[in-house]
């Protein structure tokens, strides 16, 4: 025989693989090099190449268009057959898909915000490179309040710096264009290369040089319209009241998306602040941010900078820089993980609420698993193969998972906006649907409903036909199990989440309640600007005269908004060490407005004039922690590197009782109040209860006297003090919501289960009823059945949700305690709800009569 | 039950009809023997594969029977199932052409 050069084609065999077994593929090469051979002694080798090729199209082209046609018979059958099962089995579809639906519209809307939490600050294009330094102290935690020397320093000092800019988060400032005035409370400074730094899209302007003139500033789109309207903002001059001088705008840059954690209305340049406190590396004072260089490891540049502080500050300085990525600011909480924990917290439930969909799904199907072992017989005996019965089952799962999806979209759609506003965030699905999110829609439907199917497929695809179909009994207690460890751990979700929401709205309700040590209703906060301070004790006087006024007074901070830190040192001080301590500069009756008990000694009065030099006042903290029992009439000294050597002695003058000055989160500090007119920011208003809109109406009367052409802006107090918990009850209020769709889940599924039991039961609950058994017998035996199960979800759920719940709680310095009546609770709340959605099918049968029920074939 | 279709029926035929002998190309060559046309190879093997498939054909290794040099050749046979379809086939046929008025002679005169 001639030696064969001819190639076959290879890939052809490759692919025919797909579709065919080794054998037939032998056969078919050994033809078509018979083929080919015979084709180059008769056509010539190169048009028998070119035939070789076309067979091997041909065969191809053959077999993928069988198997297409075979996968397209079966697949049309496999949804037939599932619409069928969905049509007769009403019920148990209703509550698959319904289950489904609430579990994919939680994990999609908390998917939703999920994401958003995890997007923040990722918008900035030299991201990667951007940090934020942090002071770790030497108790290891960390402060984001840093001095304003660092940033500079490190620029002039390291190459590896690209750039350094400081950020001052101002109070506020009464702003006035022509005759207008706002107030604005989001004015933030920097130096000029934050937009160098910082991506924020500019409108008008150019971020290289916006920033360059000390007198200019850029604001967003939506505060050049509050001002100028259609007018090209670019150039017009708005007078500050803070500084009581004119800007100009320079750049104007798009509204700052709701995923920044550097949210200003306004921003102009640093050097406000004055120079000294520029210079200080004693003071603490705000963020500075650094853009790394390309390819500089942060971790190498951190090991560098540890001594800078020593080197500047002092060599005993016990605290060093730590560099913070950008995109893990937004969940930074000093001293704590919080948000961090927040996300994981709700991804988990969102997980869980999915998993107990699915188990709903899994017990319902083999539960009807007699229903099908028939059908299942069938197929087996006409050739279907176990795989292909896998895939017909995980097929109907993923059939009803995409109806699910679909009427989770609506849902999620339909929710979203109250969603967004509840959590304060913009979040949008449908209308931001791009390939990624289709993308990812489908996996999750793909994934949910082999997650929910392949159980039931695995199991409904092992039954043997010919005990199957021999025997119409199909032995009914296979697959139980399985199925009671389904509902276990579907209610050890449940009972968790019970707990877990119970206990949560314990705390809050504990912080709600909780005595401050202040108090803060019915009185109000108004900004006053630094003009207005000459004028306020005349302002004081004039109120003090009207009706429903009761108190008022002026200070730097509400009292518990503040954040100001300084070491103490004192007279008699048996250590080396100084405490640090809070501290805030406040008027004339501050105490008693917010009726803050003196324990010893006495308020600042007018009597004494020297109270506005000399005096101070602390707080119980602070007196146990210098260990004098009488502490009046010490001298202390204040390391406040602001104020002049001469201020910073003070004599205590009273003790005030402890209160809460920050969150419940933190324990209690030692606290100094001291007197400092300039430094005043607010006018505190204590109103009389019953005649708190009439008195507003005195107050903005006399306001506008004052301060003609000013709005009159004012925040009621214990509003300011809520907002302090938003995160928590926003915590709170989610966690009711899911917990309720779990249980609301748990309980679709327990109900579908205990229908389908008591008809399997059908013919044994008949021949008890004949021999006697009593009606409350029956349901009892019935209703059993499922409340063990129950009770030992309960056991497996309080110690798990006992030690997450502890957890959570240590976030707070004062917490509730976790109590037995809790888990008592949970569970009488879980049994009673099982047993109302079981016993319509107990007692339903218990009541039916016995002829009947043996009587059904 | 299901009718074979036309070329299984060939195809199985022609299996049966090479006895011992049954392998990939002198099936093929049957065929177009039976037939008086060119196959093409996909036109046999898919449906072939189908059969294997569906249990009415079963393969055999075995060594050939010189030219190819010691390379297995994979024989086919019927099995049993395949003989019960093809002999349901034939009735099937045969009732189909039972009866026919006599179509040749017609159509020739």
């Amino acid at each position: 025989m001639k030696q064969k050069k001819l190639k076959l084609p290879q890939w052809i065999f490759f692919l025919l693989q797909w579709f065919t077994d080794e054998e037939i593929l032998a056969s078919i090469e050994e033809d078509l090099e018979v083929r080919c051979i015979k084709a180059s002694e008769k056509h010539g080798e190169i048009l028998a190449r070119f035939l070789c090729q076309w067979q091997g199209f041909s065969l191809l082209f053959s077999f993928s268009l069988e198997s297409f046609l075979w996968g397209v018979t079966m697949f049309q059958n496999y949804i037939k057959v599932a619409f069928r099962h969905i049509k007769r089995r009403k019920v148990y579809s209703f509550i698959n898909i319904l289950g489904l639906t609430i579990g994919m519209a939680c994990f999609l809307l908390i998917g939703l915000w999920v994401k958003d939490e995890l997007s923040f600050d990722r918008f900035h294009q030299k991201k990667e490179r951007i940090y934020r330094v942090l002071n770790r102290l030497s108790d290891d935690s960390t402060e984001f309040n840093i001095t304003y020397a660092l940033g500079p320093a490190l620029k002039a000092e390291y190459p590896e710096v690209e750039e350094a800019c400081r950020v001052c988060t101002w109070y506020g400032s009464h702003v006035r264009y022509q005759d207008n005035i706002y107030v604005e409370r989001n004015i933030y400074l920097s130096d000029p290369n934050f937009f160098r730094i910082f991506s924020f899209p500019f409108v008008k302007g150019n971020p290289e040089t916006a920033l360059s003139d000390q007198y200019s500033l850029v604001i967003t789109e939506q505060t050049a319209q509050k001002y100028f309207g259609k007018e090209d903002p670019m150039g017009k001059v708005l007078n500050l009241s803070q500084w009581d001088d004119d800007f100009t705008v320079t750049g104007v840059i798009e509204n700052i998306p709701m995923n920044s954690h550097l949210r200003f209305d306004i921003m102009g340049r640093i050097e406000f602040l004055g120079e000294d406190r520029l210079a200080r590396w004693e003071e603490w004072s705000g963020p500075n941010y650094i853009l790394l260089q390309p390819d500089v490891s942060p971790e190498e540049f951190e090991t560098k900078i540890t001594d800078i502080y020593k080197k500047n500050v002092g060599p005993e300085t016990a605290y060093v820089p730590e560099l913070q990525p950008l995109t893990r600011v937004h969940f930074y909480e000093p001293g704590r993980p919080g948000r961090v924990r927040k996300v994981t917290m709700f991804s988990v439930i969102a997980l869980f609420i999915l998993v107990m969909a699915c188990i709903n799904f899994m017990n319902l199907a083999t539960a009807q698993s007699s229903k099908r072992a028939l059908e299942v017989g069938m197929r087996k005996v006409i050739g279907a193969q176990r795989r292909q019965i896998i895939r017909q089952f995980l097929g109907e799962a993923v059939l009803i998972a995409f109806f699910a999806l679909i009427l989770a979209l609506i849902a999620v759609e339909m929710i979203l906006p109250y969603f967004s506003q509840f959590t304060g965030k913009s979040l949008t699905l449908i209308s931001d649907m791009n390939i990624s999110l289709v993308f990812t829609l489908l996996l999750i439907t793909l994934g949910t409903g082999i997650l929910a199917g392949i159980y039931p497929a695995l199991f409904l695809s092992s039954f043997r036909p010919a005990q199957v179909l021999k025997s119409q009994l199909f032995s009914k207690n296979r697959g139980s199990p399985i199925r009671k460890i389904l509902i276990v751990v579907q209610f050890s979700i449940s009972v968790g989440l019970i707990v877990s929401t119970f206990l949560v709205s314990q705390q809050l309700r504990y912080i709600q309640k909780k005595d401050l040590g202040l108090d803060r209703d019915h009185i109000i906060g108004l900004y006053v600007y630094p003009n207005f301070i000459p004028k306020f004790e005349t302002f004081k006087n004039s109120l003090l005269n009207q009706p429903g006024i009761q108190d008022v007074t002026s200070a730097a901070q509400p009292p518990f908004r503040v954040g100001e830190n300084i070491q103490i040192n004192w007279e008699g001080n048996q250590t080396d060490q100084m405490i640090s301590a809070d501290y805030t500069c406040v008027d004339y009756d501050f105490f008693k407005t917010f009726e803050m008990p003196i324990l010893q000694g006495r308020a600042f009065s007018k009597e004494y004039p020297t109270d506005e030099r000399t005096a101070c006042v602390i707080n119980e903290t602070a007196a146990r922690r210098m260990g004098i029992t009488n502490s009046v009439n010490t001298n202390i000294y204040m390391n406040h590197p602001a104020w002049p050597e001469s201020f910073r002695s003070a004599r205590i003058i009273g003790v005030v009782k402890d209160f809460h000055s920050r969150s419940l989160h933190t324990a209690i500090r030692p606290f100094v109040f001291r007197m400092y007119k300039p430094w005043h920011q607010y006018a505190f208003i204590k109103m009389k209860g019953s005649q708190v809109q009439k008195a507003l109406a005195l107050i903005k009367k006399a306001y506008k006297d004052f301060s003609p052409g000013i709005p009159f802006d004012y925040l009621f107090l214990d509003e300011l003090f809520n907002q302090q918990y938003t995160s928590e009850r926003q915590l709170g209020r989610l966690f009711n919501a899911f917990t309720f769709l779990s249980v609301a889940i748990a309980c679709l599924g327990l109900f579908g289960l205990a229908s389908f039991t008591v008809e399997q039961r059908t013919k044994e609950i008949g021949i008890r009823k004949v021999l006697g058994a009593s009606n409350q017998r029956i349901a009892a035996m019935t209703t059993w059945e499922f409340l063990k199960w129950i009770l030992l979800a309960n056991l497996i759920a309080w110690p798990v949700s006992y030690f997450v719940m502890s957890k959570w709680l240590q976030d707070f310095a004062y917490k509730i305690s976790i109590g037995p009546l809790v888990f008592v609770l949970a569970a009488v709340l879980s049994l009673v709800v099982a047993l109302l959605t079981v016993s319509y099918h107990s007692v339903k049968i218990a009541l039916s009569n016995p002829a009947g029920l043996l009587r059904d074939e | 039950m299901e009718v074979l279709s036309k070329i299984e029926e060939i195809l199985l035929l022609a299996i049966w009809k090479l006895k011992e002998n049954a392998y990939g190309i002198s099936i093929r060559e049957q065929v177009e023997k039976d037939t008086g046309v060119k196959w093409r190879s996909g036109a046999i093997y898919a449906p072939l594969n189908r059969l294997k498939k569906n249990g009415y054909v079963r393969t055999l290794k075995a060594k050939s029977s010189g030219e190819k040099g010691g390379r297995p050749r994979i024989y086919y046979q019927l099995t049993q199932l395949g003989k019960k379809k093809l002999i349901t086939t034939q009735d099937v046929n045969e009732s189909i052409w039972m009866g026919v008025p006599d179509l040749k002679n017609e159509f020739e005169s």
